[in-house]
């Protein structure tokens, strides 16, 4: 598959970059207050009404364990075919267009898929299956 | 009437049928043919037989007719479209068109269509013994090699790779059309709240007359999605039977009420818990011919399956005249288990006790058979049952015989349900797991051990806190305990909430991933002011 | 001047049948469908005085042909035409509001005296 191909779409948690597949993502909302879920892990945030459907809010920056998110930030609402959720995280940079620079070290967060460099800095994309999964593993217990 | 006229139209039209039908035939067989292929392969043997039989061609009548009753039977998923269809079919069209020949050159041949006949008639698939003569295969389950019409209907992974293509799609259609009448509701409920604070008479008599229009919408929506009981009944003559075979025991099997119809999504669902109370009944609820020759009971044991319509729920029984269940004894059971302690276990009612058989971990077998004994227990059925909005009691009587009554809701989708406040939280109770609403007074409660209880039908009931529960923070400051009597792991309980909000229907909608994994709740909806509320599994919040 | 009528029926050997039995007492044939969508169709264009349903067509069928028709024109006369062992849907079709049956295969005697009967009502 060619990588460059692809736009991501590219946002900002706690002064870090990160990147999605714009396909992953639904639409980006501005946040609204979420309906707490009883007895939920404190990275759900609770659930809110997007057109009609329920859509649960991940706090991004306690799921990696780096901080809670901005209330001012974005909602960014996944593809249902990913998973219900929309990612709370600070601001929404933009779009770029991944170009061929694949990161070549294995990230050490298995929640970061790769590392993207872009301009002077690294993009860190995140590895959505595996974050739906492990949210889905600690909801069960 | 003379027929001539209409013959050389009747050749050649009869001619254009029969091609249509091989084709489709082979395409069906071939390419995971479409609904819209059978209804069309249908239609072909339907207007042969019509023309046919203006004509006075009644052996073409007949067989034409038969091909038609076999499509039939493909159509509304009592089989399933395979090769020893496709190739009766094509005898059966190859017939048709020597005979077709025949009156085209005007000859008086006799075909004999009797064998053919008979065949098309009697056609079951050759799998079809397969997953039943292997009892340990199916236990709790519906028959893995042989796809329930719901199945079918739900697109689920297909064996057969073939019919289930666009049934999905109607299905998806149907669907989006009661998710649509739901998402019209929700607003309607919203306009009401507007019309309201605005007092404007114009307004209300525009939502009044709205809210009765969607009513009628609502109730032609579910009309379209209702189909018979049959459509799953019909399958468990044959469950029962084998069954009772290989086990050794007599059973006359009795199915009332076929033609009830329900929420297709509803029956879906209900295939499996009822294939396994059938099965318990059979292998655990019956005795053996000696031991009911014993009692004097007659040889054959007497089982029943009946549904009918009680206002908007229907209502599935299963009953035996079997050796029914001993309270004392379940309950015993369940303190060795460790499910529940002595104390509580001295507090049981019978049909608490009853109700233990549906705690996960407890099994009424007294050995694991390799019938029953699979993971599936009565724990998944009241599960599957709450899920789909429903209830499930069990009655028994020591030597008589037990009865287990499934209630439902004529629809999945739509629900009433009780909203209470916790806290700040609003909940939503689906009505079947509220018994009754009680706002008890502090005086009436009293201790028992280390519980607190009161006074409820006769019986001391425990009272829990649903904030507790649900870990949130509790008051429950007012004068009067706004509470629920519910089920909780078979034991009646009192839940304790902050506040009754009020009774009203909701429109389920699934949490999806991942929050759906959660145990505890059942969905959500979004209430006419907007608000999102969860609805409560109160079956398995503990 | 004769009644008009509308044939449906996805068979044109059915329609001719029809339309010998019918001509021959003096009825005008003002249209033919060949499946339930064309019948709301041509009833709308030719709002006939008595119209012959056939049930099992393709595309739509006659009972979901009859109910459009009926939304319509609620006073529409509509003749349903089963084949035997249709019993669900004759009731069906009564439900929709057929005004009468006429079992296949066609009994040219029972046709001339349904459409005589519902014409005259």
């Amino acid at each position: 598959m060619k990588a460059s191909s692809r736009g991501l779409l590219v946002f900002t948690l706690q002064g870090e970059r990160y990147g999605l597949s714009l396909q992953d993502v639904l639409e980006v909302i501005d946040p609204s207050r979420p309906v707490p879920v009883p007895r939920a892990p404190e990275f759900i945030r609770g659930v809110i009404n997007v057109h009609g459907s329920l859509v649960t809010i991940l706090d991004l920056a306690r799921l990696l364990a780096c901080g809670e998110a901005a209330p001012a930030g974005k909602f960014l609402v996944l593809d249902r075919r990913i998973a219900n959720l929309a990612l709370w995280v600070d601001s929404v940079e933009g779009f770029v267009a991944e170009e061929g620079e694949l990161g070549t070290d294995s990230p050490a967060d298995e929640l970061i898929a790769r590392e993207v460099r872009s301009g002077t800095g690294t993009i860190r994309i995140l590895a959505l299956d595996r974050i739906v999964n492990r949210v889905e593993e600690t909801l069960k217990r | 009437m003379d027929m001539s006229p209409y013959r050389d139209l009747f050749i050649s039209e009869s001619r254009e049928h029969l091609r249509a039908v091989s084709e489709l035939i082979v395409k069906v067989e071939q390419e995971a043919g479409s609904r819209k292929d059978m209804d069309a392969l249908f239609r072909a043997a339907h207007s042969l037989k019509g023309m046919a039989a203006s004509m006075g061609y009644g052996e073409i009548a007949e067989l034409s007719h038969r091909i038609e009753d076999l499509m039939d039977r493909v159509r509304k998923e009592e089989l399933v479209f395979d090769a020893g269809i496709a190739d009766l079919l094509l005898e059966g069209a190859d017939l048709l068109e020597v005979m077709i020949t025949d009156v085209a050159n005007e000859v008086q041949a006799v075909r004999d269509i009797g064998d053919l006949v008979q065949r098309l008639v009697a056609y079951r698939p050759a799998t079809g013994t397969a997953g039943t003569a292997d009892g340990g295969d199916v236990a709790g389950g519906a028959p893995s090699d042989r796809q329930s019409p719901a199945d079918l209907l739900h697109g689920e992974p297909d064996r057969h790779g073939d019919a289930s293509q666009t049934v999905r799609v109607r299905t998806e259609v149907l669907d989006h059309l009661i998710n649509i009448t739901g998402e019209l509701i929700t607003n309607k409920h919203r306009l009401m709240t507007v019309g309201k604070e605005l007092a404007s008479q114009p307004l209300d008599e525009a939502t009044v007359e709205l809210s009765r229009l969607l009513r009628d919408l609502h109730t032609e929506v579910l009309l379209v999605r209702l189909i018979p009981f049959s459509t799953i009944a019909d399958r468990f003559p044959r469950v029962v039977r084998d069954l009772a075979k290989k086990v050794g025991k007599e059973v006359v099997f009795e199915v009332d009420g076929k033609g009830i119809e329900l929420d297709r999504g509803i029956l879906e669902g209900l295939s499996d818990p009822l294939t396994h109370i059938l099965r318990n009944a059979v292998d655990h609820g019956l005795e053996l011919p000696d031991e009911r020759r014993a009692c004097g009971k007659p040889l054959h044991g007497r089982i029943r399956l009946a549904a009918r319509r009680e206002k908007d729920q229907v209502v599935v029984v299963v009953e035996d005249d079997g050796r029914g269940m001993d309270p004392a004894l379940l309950i015993a059971s369940a303190i060795e288990k460790r499910l529940v302690s002595p104390e509580a276990g001295r507090l049981m009612s019978a049909r608490e006790a009853f109700m233990l058989t549906c705690i996960p971990g407890f099994s009424t077998a007294r050995e694991v058979t390799d019938v029953s004994g699979r993971g599936v227990g009565m724990d998944a059925v009241r599960s599957t049952i709450q899920t789909l909005g429903g209830n499930l009691t069990i009655e028994s009587e020591l030597g008589k015989g037990s009865r287990f009554i499934l209630r439902l809701p004529l629809t999945i989708a739509i629900i009433n349900v009780l909203l209470v406040r916790l806290a700040r939280v609003a909940l939503a109770i689906p009505i079947t797991s509220v018994q009754r609403t009680v706002e008890l007074r502090r005086d009436l409660i009293y201790s028992r051990g280390k519980q607190k209880v009161f006074d409820f039908d006769g019986e001391a009931l425990p009272l829990l806190s649903l904030n507790r529960i649900l870990g949130l923070p509790h008051s429950h400051a007012g004068e009067l305990l706004p509470l629920f009597v519910s089920e909780l792991k078979g034991r009646r309980v009192g839940l304790v909430v902050d506040e009754f909000i009020g009774q009203q229907e909701i429109f389920v909608k699934p949490l999806g991933r991942p929050l759906a994994s959660m145990k505890g709740l059942g969905g959500g909806a979004v209430l006419g002011n907007g608000e999102v509320v969860f609805i409560l599994d109160v079956a398995n919040v503990l | 001047m004769g009644l008009t009528v509308l044939l449906v029926d996805d068979s044109l050997f059915m329609r001719n049948m029809l339309r010998g039995i019918l001509e021959g007492e003096g009825y005008e044939i003002v249209a033919e469908a060949v499946d339930g969508m064309d019948a709301v169709r041509k009833y709308r264009e030719f709002r006939p005085d008595v119209t012959t349903m056939d049930i099992v067509m393709p595309v739509k069928n006659g009972i979901e042909a009859l109910r459009e028709i009926r939304i319509l024109d609620a006073k529409a006369c509509v003749v349903m035409c089963s084949a035997v062992g249709q019993e669900s849907l004759v009731n069906a079709a009564h439900e929709a509001g057929a005004c009468d049956f006429i079992i296949k295969p066609f009994n040219p005697e029972r046709v001339r005296e349904v459409i005589k009967r519902v014409a005259g009502a």
